[in-house]
């Protein structure tokens, strides 16, 4: 059974790289949207088995702050992408429970192996 | 400014009339003046000393002059004593009191200080050994207090006890010279000491009473000095407030344009890291849809060699500063990626670093980067065939103005100089980056490869370096 996937990233051409890639590995991506809120309403209509979450994105919400408002109604997995690795940003997000961060450029091959990882729901 | 330059140089040569009409003049009123307020003030305080000064000058001149004045009716009273020696020496005093005005105009004030308590001391001693205590020479001691204020200034505490000291020894002399008879008092006539004393006692109360006037006169005058500064204060109370409300807001807008630059750096860092993101996702997809394990090792090291210049960027983004990243931490990010392209065999081969935390300018860490990169991949690819374990071990030093580079393995070694690919793109990027680094490269056979590149250590300027030194505290 394919794993479902939901992209939350601000750059459109890295989100179809980032589907692409999925797709590739045999999931299926449910959905792609570039800002917090769009995310939110995906993720209820949706309910994803896991989340790839850029942390910044579109408009002043950041995608932990987005994954924070989520965590309201959802456990569902989050791979935080960010373009640093500042231990207080890497802090905040772990506090959303987080199943992986990556740093870009994002080395698929670990993005693959945090899949695996991820259960189907 | 030049105008009030012009103002504060004219407050200096002023009189009091010029002065308080300089201080309410316009230009000190203008509100949009951006003349500083306390350059002013200063100004007007050293006028306000200076006119003290002069007048305390002029005033110790005017003692001089009146006690040479003074002095002069005891010139024919000595002659007609036939006491040529005594006339001599009053001739000398009052020359030395002239002489302490001439001093006085030419600045020599503490010398000339000096030289009126010396002479007035020894008048009073001479002339009451000579005429006797009850000539009332001694009186003019009794002016000492207001010759002390008037030579001193109340700071001047170590002057004025000793001046009162010798004023007090001066009148213990005279005191016991005159109990234990000590001189012969030259007066024929004993019908003239009232006269004597009488004379002494109205030329004490003159000399006293010009002292007087001067300290008041002076009192009124820095009354009044002290009164148009207050003025000056007020006046310029608005225009005080007016300059920092517009600090403030110059304050204000740097603070919007520094939170916009940060904006803006971190826009330009995200923009970079997407970029690179980008290339690096299309080979790794370009790289997956090749059958061919070759190919699929030259996409590898291609998004490998991203990698590494995504790695620098982090560095510099997250570093206090932009122009310089510490080699160690940058390394360690190099490392960690690195180690990620090799999955199967970093497992058993061990990455060992020793790195001094030196601090490398931009121009540098670039290539040093690739540089390393380069070399550790290639130890990673080609060193431990046929091996289950490995080691590679990378140090960095500063020596002598130089940073020394090793990398070294324990692998099988580098293939003789004739067997090397000459086209390898990986030795040819070695050597250009070792170029670059205007450095030298020295590779050899040591129970494995070893590679020593040597290159000049770029200083970070002092303020760069401070600002890293902060950094690192705060880490």
């Amino acid at each position: 059974m394919k794993k479902r996937a939901l992209i939350v990233e601000d750059d459109i051409v890295l989100t179809m790289i980032d589907k692409l890639y999925l797709q590739k590995i045999g999931c299926e991506v449910v959905a792609t949207v570039t800002n917090a809120s769009t995310a939110i309403e995906a993720v209820r209509k949706h309910n994803p088995d896991f989340i790839l979450m850029d942390i910044r994105l579109d408009g002043e919400t950041d995608g932990v702050a987005a994954m924070e408002e989520i965590r309201g109604f959802s456990n569902v997995p989050v791979i935080y992408f960010s373009g640093n690795s500042e231990a207080g940003m890497r802090q905040r997000a772990a506090e959303t429970g987080m199943s992986g961060f990556l740093v870009k450029p994002i080395d698929f091959a670990s993005l693959k192996d945090l899949i695996d990882n991820i259960p189907v729901r | 400014m030049q105008c009030c330059d012009n103002i504060i140089i004219l407050c200096h040569l002023s009189t009091d009339c010029q002065t308080e009409a300089l201080l309410l003049s316009p230009v000190f009123q203008d509100k949009k003046s951006s003349v500083n307020v306390k350059e002013r003030m200063s100004g007007v305080e050293a006028n306000m000393h200076l006119q003290s000064e002069q007048a305390r000058i002029r005033t110790v001149n005017l003692f001089c002059g009146a006690t040479a004045l003074l002095g002069s009716p005891y010139l024919f009273f000595l002659v007609r004593l036939h006491d040529y020696l005594s006339t001599a020496v009053m001739a000398a005093i009052i020359a030395v009191f002239l002489l302490c005005i001439s001093l006085n105009r030419k600045g020599f004030i503490a010398a000339s200080c000096l030289l009126i308590v010396i002479n007035t001391n020894f008048s009073v001693l001479y002339f009451s050994s000579l005429l006797g205590f009850t000539s009332g020479i001694h009186l003019y001691l009794f002016t000492s207090p207001l010759i002390v204020y008037l030579l001193f200034d109340f700071k001047q505490r170590g002057k004025i006890i000793l001046t009162f000291a010798s004023y007090l020894f001066t009148f213990i002399a005279i005191f016991l010279i005159d109990k234990y008879q000590v001189f012969d008092y030259k007066l024929p006539d004993s019908s003239l000491i009232p006269f004597l004393y009488g004379l002494n006692f109205c030329f004490a109360l003159i000399l006293a009473f010009l002292l007087i006037v001067y300290f008041a006169n002076n009192n009124a005058s820095y009354n009044h000095v002290l009164e148009k500064q207050n003025l000056f204060l007020l006046l310029h109370k608005d225009t005080l407030m007016d300059q920092i409300a517009e600090r403030l807001q110059a304050e204000e807008k740097l603070k919007e344009s520094l939170q916009e630059k940060n904006v803006l750096l971190s826009e330009i860092h995200h923009r970079v890291k997407n970029n690179l993101a980008l290339v690096s996702g299309l080979l790794e997809l370009q790289g997956l849809s090749e059958t061919d394990e070759k190919v699929q090792a030259v996409f590898s090291q291609s998004r490998n060699r991203i990698k590494s210049l995504a790695a620098i960027h982090e560095s510099l983004y997250q570093s206090e500063n932009i122009a310089c990243i510490r080699f160690d931490q940058y390394f360690q990010k190099l490392f960690n990626e690195v180690i990620k392209l090799y999955p199967a065999t970093a497992a058993d081969i061990e990455l060992r670093s020793t790195l001094q935390p030196i601090k490398l300018d931009i121009a540098q860490a670039i290539p040093c980067g690739l540089l390393v990169n380069e070399i550790i991949s290639n130890a990673y690819k080609y060193a431990f065939t046929g091996r289950t374990r490995g080691l590679i071990q990378v140090t960095a030093t500063e020596k002598e103005s130089f940073v020394i580079l090793e990398v070294r393995d324990d692998g099988c070694g580098l293939p003789p100089e004739n067997e090397m690919r000459s086209g390898s793109l990986g030795m040819t990027l070695i050597a250009s980056f070792v170029q670059q680094l205007k450095g030298t490269l020295e590779k050899r056979n040591e129970n494995g490869a070893v590679f020593r590149i040597c290159f000049p250590y770029k200083k970070i300027p002092n303020n760069v370096e401070e600002a890293y030194e902060k950094e690192s505290i705060d880490c």
